[in-house]
């Protein structure tokens, strides 16, 4: 038994048999009333993602999954494949199961594959992930005031993200991979 | 580290939403306060984990809220006062909640109704949106056993909350509902105001039973704030106070999902 303050995105919970991939928590202790856990979760096989809160006195099963890190080589459509880097072993994961993950994929991106009794089942993604920016406009004369209007912008795998006004073709920067926001410029 | 361009835009935007705070405040003639941040008697809220710190080898913690503070400021005869302060709260993360966040908070004499209004002007003020936040009652935003309301709107208050959940509000004349309302904001919640109990017969009874409460939990009990009974007791009308999480609203302003995303340094 373990308690819903021990869950960590990637926990899978077992919940009557279905197994759940937490993709986002939040530990909250409201002003007023009990501390409870809010979790995102992904069923594991169907892929449907619901919200679900626990209390923190409850009692939850955890499966035993191996997190493997990775690294991404190449897709064929449907099927994505991974490479680890010690062993050259190599695996793949059907579309469906990483369909959240597909916009940031980008060749050689190490992300994290979930393995629960030998099957590959999802990846989870790096909290941040650097892209080069590839395309965007110049900032218009007089934007650059106030450094919070965005512009779009296109990445070197084909995200879209908006940016700050500083930012300019060849950039390189940290994209949130929970929100796909711009988070920072990387310092060259 | 990060770079000098994001550093100043992260600042910029803390920036943009303190500095429209002190304008709203000090326009309707509040005075801004300093609290501290080290007490002897933090919060005593049950399910709170203050950072508990050592002061010259007696026991303190880092407040969870300027309430008990501000609230004895009032009882020396401060009418309308507000300040912004870091707060620290433990083994409370996500991407909405780290350990250590900034607060707003303002009290003044008024009604129920008063600080609702109050609360969607500086919401407006300070979004740079007059969009009307509307007003939800318990029942209607269907709030689950989490606190959490379920409704498609975006930017609403959830009002009139069940005496059971009263906490330190008052509860209403004609004894419905208890004076207390929490603001949301494209998911978040931004704050919860109440008017506030000024019993103080009734609130050393609250502090004994949430002493009791920490105590079977484990928890640290800390003593009770004598000072801030005093101070209740000398407090004369009705009494309002909204406590809300600077951070969150700097997100809600700047559309940011991830709190750590306007951090300046880690």
């Amino acid at each position: 038994m373990a308690s819903p303050n021990d869950i960590k995105k990637g926990t899978v919970v077992n919940r009557g048999g279905d197994l759940w991939f937490v993709i986002d928590f939040q530990r909250v202790a409201p002003g007023k009333g009990s501390s409870f856990v809010r979790t995102r979760m992904k069923h594991l096989t169907t892929g449907k993602v619901k919200e679900e809160n626990f209390k923190s006195s409850e009692n939850l099963t955890f499966e035993d999954v191996q997190y493997k890190k990775m690294q991404y080589l190449y897709n064929d459509g449907n099927l994505y494949t991974f490479m680890d880097n010690q062993t050259y072993e190599q695996l793949s994961i059907a579309k469906g199961d990483i369909e959240d993950a597909i916009p940031y994929m980008k060749e050689g991106l190490e992300v994290k594959v979930v393995i629960h009794n030998e099957n590959a089942l999802t990846i989870e993604l790096p909290q941040k992930i650097q892209y080069t920016v590839t395309y965007t406009e110049p900032a218009v004369k007089g934007d650059t005031a106030s450094g919070n209007v965005l512009k779009d912008a296109e990445m070197d795998n084909g995200l879209k993200v908006r940016v700050p006004v500083f930012i300019t073709q060849g950039d390189d920067i940290l994209v949130n991979t929970d929100s796909g926001s711009y988070t920072e410029r990387i310092t060259k | 580290m990060l770079s000098t361009e994001d550093l100043k835009r992260r600042l910029t935007m803390w920036q943009d939403v303190e500095t429209k705070i002190h304008a709203f405040f000090q326009a309707r003639g509040f005075v801004h306060v300093r609290t501290p941040l080290v007490v002897r008697c933090p919060g005593m809220e049950p399910n709170l984990d203050p950072l508990e710190v050592s002061v010259n080898g007696e026991p303190h913690a880092l407040i969870t809220s300027p309430e008990y503070s501000m609230k004895k400021l009032v009882g020396a005869g401060l009418e309308k006062i507000y300040t912004m302060t870091p707060v620290f709260r433990n083994h409370e993360t996500g991407s909405q909640n780290t350990p250590e966040f900034s607060m707003l908070e303002w009290y003044a004499p008024g009604t129920y109704e008063d600080l609702m209004n109050e609360t969607e002007d500086v919401l407006k003020f300070v979004l740079e949106d007059e969009t009307d936040w509307s007003r939800l009652s318990f029942d209607e935003a269907a709030v689950d056993e989490f606190g959490d309301p379920h409704t498609d709107q975006q930017r609403f208050f959830v009002t009139r909350y069940p005496k059971d959940q009263a906490s330190l509000a008052r509860v209403s004349d004609d004894g419905s509902y208890a004076e207390r309302f929490e603001a949301f904001g494209d998911g978040m919640e931004l704050c919860n105001g109440f008017c506030e109990l000024l019993d103080p017969v009734e609130q050393r009874a609250r502090f004994v039973q949430e002493q009791e409460e920490r105590r079977q939990l484990g928890k640290t009990v800390f003593p009770i704030d004598e000072e801030l009974l005093e101070a209740l007791g000398r407090i004369k009308g009705s009494l309002y106070g909204n406590a809300l999480g600077l951070d969150r609203l700097v997100m809600l302003k700047y559309a940011i999902a991830n709190i750590r995303d306007i951090r300046v340094v880690e």
